[in-house]
């Protein structure tokens, strides 16, 4: 058990150390990035000074070890557009995507359970086409389309919601169910999916016939036998959502979050800003991965045996509708 | 002021209504999709009741009672700007929101006119050259910093030492020039000195804002800027809200608005969205298209120059004819009114505007004339006429990526065969100024760029993109090149200005560029504020009322 987390850990840690040194050679294959930053009209002595003053001027291998032992500190430098430090600035906007992604999922999850067993449950019935249609709905419309459409009608049209920005609980109603509609669409397949798999199976059989009702057979066993593979997909859409999903929606909604500081210092060719905004996101996204690791093995510890995750991946994609 | 009007929205283009019919009919339908969703939004939305639903769109003239329909309150004016500001630093940056913002905290020595860039009094109330690399400057008496702290002489001196100082690696370098010093003389008297004799000082005093001493020592300044401007900082979040109150101590008499809230919306659609709700009261950077749908749409000559440059040291635009064929070619009419829903107007030959000093009132654009481009092209007798056009792809200026295309679609219409090679935006710097730019570096046949000379002085155009030595020059002129010389080092004003003038008018004869149009600068505002933009496109509150 702890050979097998150790071994997760260290490949965390890689994974990092990877995504720091792609985000260095991708920015710095762009040249000094002086003459971004000046107008236009800026002299080459100018540019020269102002090269100097930054660092910009010095080789690029000195550049990179610098980065990373800086960054390994929890120093990334000063950002560029902003003349403040990088790492502050996202840990800024990280508490306004995090409200963003958590009220998201909750109603992704909230909605997504009762929706996918009552389809289940009452296969092929008109609850089972409503749940699957509306499910479909929120995995095809694309969250910027969604997104402005309503705004026009919501917040332009009928005057419910501000158009955008952030601030009290007005504000969040838009971004959430924009969000929300992509992940809550899937998640409702997958638990239908899942549960219609379980109750296929012979217990559940077995049980009607011993005259279980279809509640008890439900909750208290079918619901806990499909929670692996709905589980897994929580945390692929949590993953999704925090590392890249929400830049659309924060662009859209104006929302202060770290997508829309993602975006901005691209837009401003800030390199600083953006090591610190993808390397921060990069070690949430596998420090949630770590932590599924170890709710897989609360919920089935088979999998912590060596060779076990082989297997029940295996078994998870020879279920209906999985994600490999 | 004759080019700045207030007008309510007209829709400009042709074509548009057939869209917008379209559009609706499927927004209708996707709402009817969408009825279940809306009920609950209807249920969530009822609770919070601090947002009041659409300002209706009555005329002006309604009275201080309209202006309380705002859910902000009577006294607040939202303005919405494109993005995030670089910071709130006066001295460090020089973007367009960080200058929103910090133009209504600080203020320089010397003012520009609204309508035509005319540097006079501010800070300061007269101004000479003492000699040919000093300028004294007489200080207003009695203005006071937002924390009471005098404005004098001291501070003058202090604001000087830290923008020129190379670690401070302001951005405003451009604005700073040779300036190198600032020496007290008694209070209200300092010089300003100069490496070079330079005679542009006075309105590099216009743009250089004045900050206390205590800048200089206390590192929380950058976040907490103190000035001598008509508003305050209250607060300002990242990413959110940058609160502004009215300086009751302002020397020039209290402000009429009580509070300006500047809000980064980066999607123009939403900008739009917020504008047509009265959420947004102020709004900059829409696109030509939508300015149709805003309550006012007010427009005002802008520093904006798209150009393209063509390359007289070698291939096909070495020959001037061609050169003229690429300007008589185009139909730079349609192509504002089409692109830029009539928001601009003719360039006249050159690449700065009247208000720019050294500006010549006498020249015109080239007409558009097919017949006559395609004759010139014949008569070139050139076995090929592939030209290698650079343009930006980054949407770094209004509609740049349509606006090539469209050069390109006239130019092959006349004969020429153009390659075109529109890049992202570091690409693009990398071949419009390359590293060092000399008479045998090898240039792409024709350039984009848009040039704005926010200094409003020829030179920084000549000496960027008309001397051999230019950054982004594409020509090697030795007449040219001593004509700009002797003009920079002119220290009388009507003669310099003269030899401006006569620059300009050498490479509009020479066809060094293809002069196209000069675009507006844009905004959509609700229709109880009152306000005038500017040519240099200031958002300065205290200049705004309600209507």
């Amino acid at each position: 058990m702890l050979r097998f987390l150790l071994k997760r850990f260290g490949f965390a840690i890689l994974v990092v150390f990877c995504v720091q040194t792609a985000v260095f050679l991708i920015t710095h294959a762009l040249g000094s990035p002086a003459r971004l930053l000046l107008p236009l009209s800026a002299t080459d002595a100018q540019v020269a000074a102002f090269s100097h003053a930054q660092g910009f001027d010095r080789p690029l291998i000195v550049q990179y070890f610098s980065t990373i032992v800086s960054a390994a500190h929890g120093d990334f430098g000063t950002s560029y557009w902003q003349q403040l430090p990088a790492g502050g600035l996202v840990l800024g906007r990280l508490p306004a995507t995090g409200e963003l992604v958590l009220f998201a999922m909750l109603i992704a999850v909230g909605g997504a359970v009762p929706l996918g067993i009552l389809a289940a449950a009452k296969r092929d019935s008109i609850w089972d086409k409503l749940a699957v249609t509306l499910s479909l709905l929120g995995i095809s419309m694309p969250a910027f389309w969604l997104g402005e459409l309503l705004i026009l009608i919501v917040a332009v049209q009928f005057g419910l919601t501000p158009t955008g920005g952030y601030g009290g609980p007005q504000y969040f109603i838009l971004p959430v169910i924009t969000l929300a509609a992509l992940p809550l669409g899937r998640l409702t397949q997958i638990v239908r999916s899942a549960m219609l798999d379980q109750l296929d199976q012979q217990y559940v059989l077995v049980g009607r016939s011993l005259g279980l009702r279809t509640r008890h057979l439900i909750f208290q066993h079918a619901l806990k036998n499909a929670a692996i593979p709905i589980v897994t997909l929580m945390g692929w859409e949590l993953g999704r959502l925090i590392a890249g999903f929400t830049v659309l929606v924060e662009v859209v909604f104006n929302w202060p979050g770290v997508g829309l500081l993602a975006i901005q210092a691209i837009q401003h060719h800030d390199i600083p800003l953006i090591e610190a905004d993808v390397t921060i996101v990069a070690t949430l996204i596998v420090a949630l991965n770590f932590l599924l690791d170890i709710v897989y093995v609360a919920l089935d510890p088979r999998l912590a045996r060596p060779g076990g995750r082989r297997r029940a991946r295996r078994k998870l994609q020879a279920m209906d509708g999985m994600p490999a | 002021m004759g080019s700045t009007e207030i007008r309510s929205a007209i829709p400009l283009g042709a074509g548009r209504p057939d869209r917008s019919t379209s559009s609706g009919s499927r927004t209708g339908r996707v709402l009817a999709g969408l009825a279940p969703l809306a009920l609950v939004l209807a249920s969530c939305g009822s609770g919070g009741s601090s947002v009041s639903s659409t300002v209706a769109p009555t005329g002006r003239g309604a009275g201080p009672i309209h202006a309380t329909t705002h859910h902000t309150g009577a006294d607040v004016v939202n303005i919405a700007i494109a993005d995030d500001p670089s910071g709130l630093d006066p001295q460090a940056f020089e973007d367009g929101n960080a200058l929103a913002i910090y133009d209504n905290i600080s203020e320089p020595l010397l003012s520009r006119t609204a309508a035509d860039n005319k540097v006079g009094p501010l800070l300061a109330l007269s101004w000479n050259q003492t000699n040919p690399s000093t300028w004294e400057f007489k200080l207003r008496s009695g203005v006071t910093f937002s924390d009471g702290v005098p404005f004098n002489a001291d501070a003058v001196v202090a604001s000087i030492k830290r923008i020129t100082n190379p670690k401070f690696a302001t951005e405003q370098s451009d604005w700073v020039g040779d300036i190198n010093g600032a020496s007290k003389v008694d209070d209200l008297t300092v010089d300003i000195t100069t490496s070079a004799p330079d005679p542009t000082v006075p309105k590099r005093m216009s743009l250089i804002m004045m900050v206390p001493p205590s800048a200089l020592t206390n590192p929380d300044f950058p976040n907490h800027p103190i000035g001598t401007g008509p508003y305050t900082l209250v607060s300002s979040q990242k990413g959110g809200k940058t609160i502004l109150q009215a300086n009751p101590t302002y020397w020039g008499g209290k402000p009429a608005i009580a509070e300006a809230i500047f809000q980064p919306v980066s999607e123009p659609t939403v900008r739009l969205a917020g504008i047509k709700t009265g959420e947004l009261n102020l709004v900059t950077g829409l696109l030509p298209e939508q300015l149709s749908q805003v309550p006012v749409a007010v427009h005002a000559a802008g520093l904006e120059f798209p150009t393209v440059i063509l390359d007289t040291r070698g291939g096909p635009f070495a020959d001037k004819n061609l050169r003229l064929a690429a300007n008589y070619a185009i139909d730079n009419v349609a192509i504002l009114n089409k692109l830029y829903s009539g928001f601009g107007h003719l360039a006249n030959c050159q690449l700065m505007g009247p208000a720019a000093f050294g500006y010549n009132p006498t020249l015109q654009n080239y007409p558009y004339d097919p017949a006559k481009a395609k004759q010139l092209v014949k008569d070139a007798h050139a076995p090929t006429l592939n030209v290698l056009f650079a343009g930006d792809a980054s949407n770094r200026w209004l509609k740049d990526v349509e606006l090539e295309q469209a050069i390109t679609g006239y130019l092959t219409a006349v004969g020429f065969t153009v390659k075109t090679s529109f890049t992202d935006f570091a690409t693009y710097l990398g071949v419009i100024f390359p590293p060092k730019n000399n008479a045998t570096i090898a240039r792409p046949d024709m350039i984009f760029v848009s040039h704005d000379n926010v200094f409003g002085d020829a030179d920084v155009t000549a000496s960027t993109y008309f001397e051999t030595t230019g950054g982004g020059a594409s020509t090697s002129n030795t007449a040219l090149d001593t004509q700009i010389d002797a003009a920079r080092h002119e220290l009388d004003v009507s003669k310099r200005q003269q030899m401006y003038q006569d620059i300009n008018k050498s490479v509009c004869d020479d066809a060094d560029f293809i002069f196209m149009s000069n675009l507006d600068n844009t905004w959509g505002m609700t229709s109880d504020l009152n306000w005038t933009p500017r040519y240099d496109a200031e958002i300065l509150v205290n200049t705004m009322s309600w209507g």
